[in-house]
C-alpha cells in the first residue's frame, strides 16, 4: 500500500527525533549528576528552591546557571551579572552559525524552540547526526537532542534541589562533564586537520584558563577556528590526510 | 526580601533572553542563507567547510584546561584527572563509544586517586 507523503514525512521527522534523543541519552550519565551538584551548589548560594529550578528552565545553561548562583550569592549587581552570562555563553555564537545550513526552510517559531534548547551537550549529540542526515530531518534531530537533555536536566536539578544537602561531597561528579565531551570530540577526530585544531584549541583554553567568566573556552574555540581557516586555505594545495 | 526577590527573578529572565538571543544569532534572526548543508554537494561554500570544524574546536576548548588545569607544565605534575582523562581518550578512540570511555575515565580516576 502506497503511504501520503504527509503520513511519511511524519514518520521520518519523527525518526529523527528519536535519532536526537537517542544521541543525547548516553550523555546524560554525565550531564545529570553536573545538574544535581547545580541544584545543591545554588541552594547552598541562597537561592530559593522555586528560583534554583525556575533558573535550570529560564537559563538552561549549567556554566552560567553555576555562575550565576555564586555571583548572587556575594551580592553582584544584577547588571555584572547578566554581562558574566553573556560572556560566558558567547560560545553559543559558534554553536548557532554551525546548526544554521540546517535550519533553513524552518518556520520560525520552531527554530525559537530549537535556539532556546541549544546547549554544548545537545549540539555536540546532533551534530554527528545531522552531517548524515536527510532534508528536513536536522530541526528534528537538534530537537529530539534538545529535549532530551531538557527533561533529564530539569529532573536532575529537583534532586539537586531536594536532596542536594544531603549527597556525599567527595565524588568527582564534575569529572562526569569532561568525560562526556571526551566521548563526544574523540570519535570526530578523523583528519590530522581536525586534530591540529583541537590540539591548539585546548592548548589556548588552557593558557588563558585564568581569564574571567571562563572567556579562554571561547578564545580557545576562535583560536582553533582561525587554524581551521588556515589549514583550509592550506588544503587548496594538498588535501588532507587521514588519521 | 521581597525587592532581592523580584531582582533575582528579573535578572534570570534578562539571562534567558540573552542566552536565547545568542542561540538563535545566526538561524533565528539571520537572513536564510546558502541551503547547501555542510559536508554535502558541490557547492559548499568556505564558510560551511570552516563551520564543520567547530564541534572539535569548541569541544577541545572546553575538555583540555579540565584535564590540564593551571600551572601543569610536565607529566609528572599532573594529577589523576590528566591520567585518567588520557585513557578514557584512547578508550574513546578506540571503540568510539560514551559507556567505555565513561567506565575507562572513572576506573583510572580512582585508581590514580
Amino acid at each position: 500500500m502506497v503511504k501520503p507523503d504527509g503520513y511519511a514525512n511524519w514518520r521520518a521527522n519523527w525518526r529523527g527525533f528519536f535519532v536526537g534523543v537517542q544521541a543525547l541519552l548516553p550523555l546524560w550519565v554525565g550531564v545529570l549528576p553536573f545538574g544535581v551538584v547545580y541544584g545543591a551548589a545554588a541552594v547552598s548560594a541562597g537561592l530559593g528552591p522555586w528560583q534554583a529550578q525556575a533558573m535550570s528552565a529560564v537559563l538552561f545553561a549549567g556554566s552560567a546557571q553555576f555562575l550565576f548562583a555564586q555571583l548572587w550569592s556575594v551580592g553582584t549587581p544584577p547588571i555584572l551579572i547578566l554581562g558574566a552570562v553573556l560572556l560566558i555563553n558567547l560560545r553559543h555564537l559558534l554553536y548557532s552559525a554551525s546548526v544554521a545550513p540546517y535550519l533553513v526552510a524552518t518556520p520560525r517559531r520552531w527554530k525559537a524552540l530549537l535556539a532556546y534548547w541549544l546547549t554544548d551537550e545537545a549540539y555536540a549529540a546532533a551534530i554527528p547526526h545531522l552531517l548524515a542526515a536527510r532534508p528536513g530531518q536536522g530541526p528534528w534531530i537538534l530537537a529530539g537532542s534538545g529535549f532530551a537533555l531538557w527533561a533529564g536536566w530539569q529532573c536532575a536539578t529537583a534532586v539537586g534541589v531536594f536532596l542536594g544537602q544531603s549527597l556525599p561531597t567527595h565524588l568527582p561528579l564534575d569529572f562526569a562533564l569532561t568525560l562526556t565531551f571526551i566521548a563526544i570530540v574523540v570519535p570526530m577526530l578523523r583528519h590530522r586537520q581536525q586534530l591540529v585544531v583541537a590540539l591548539i584549541a585546548g592548548g589556548v583554553a588552557t593558557l588563558l584558563v585564568g581569564l574571567p567568566y571562563k572567556l579562554g573556552l571561547f578564545a580557545g574555540a576562535l583560536a582553533g577556528m582561525g587554524a581551521a581557516a588556515l589549514g583550509l586555505a592550506l588544503a587548496r594545495r594538498s588535501p588532507a590526510k587521514d588519521l | 526580601m521581597e525587592g532581592v526577590d523580584v531582582a533575582v527573578w528579573i535578572t534570570m529572565v534578562l539571562g534567558g533572553v540573552l542566552t536565547w538571543l545568542l542561540r538563535g544569532a545566526f538561524f533565528v534572526w539571520g537572513r536564510p542563507g546558502d541551503p547547501a548543508r555542510p559536508g554535502h554537494g558541490e557547492g559548499m561554500g568556505a564558510w560551511s567547510r570552516l563551520l564543520a570544524f567547530v564541534p572539535v574546536a569548541a569541544l577541545s576548548a572546553l575538555v583540555v584546561p579540565d584535564l590540564l588545569g593551571s600551572g601543569v607544565t610536565t607529566w609528572f605534575q599532573a594529577g589523576p584527572r590528566l591520567y585518567a582523562g588520557v585513557g578514557a581518550i584512547a578508550v574513546a578512540a578506540l571503540t568510539r563509544r560514551t559507556l567505555p570511555t565513561f567506565v575507562a575515565g572513572f576506573l583510572l580516576l580512582w585508581l590514580f586517586s
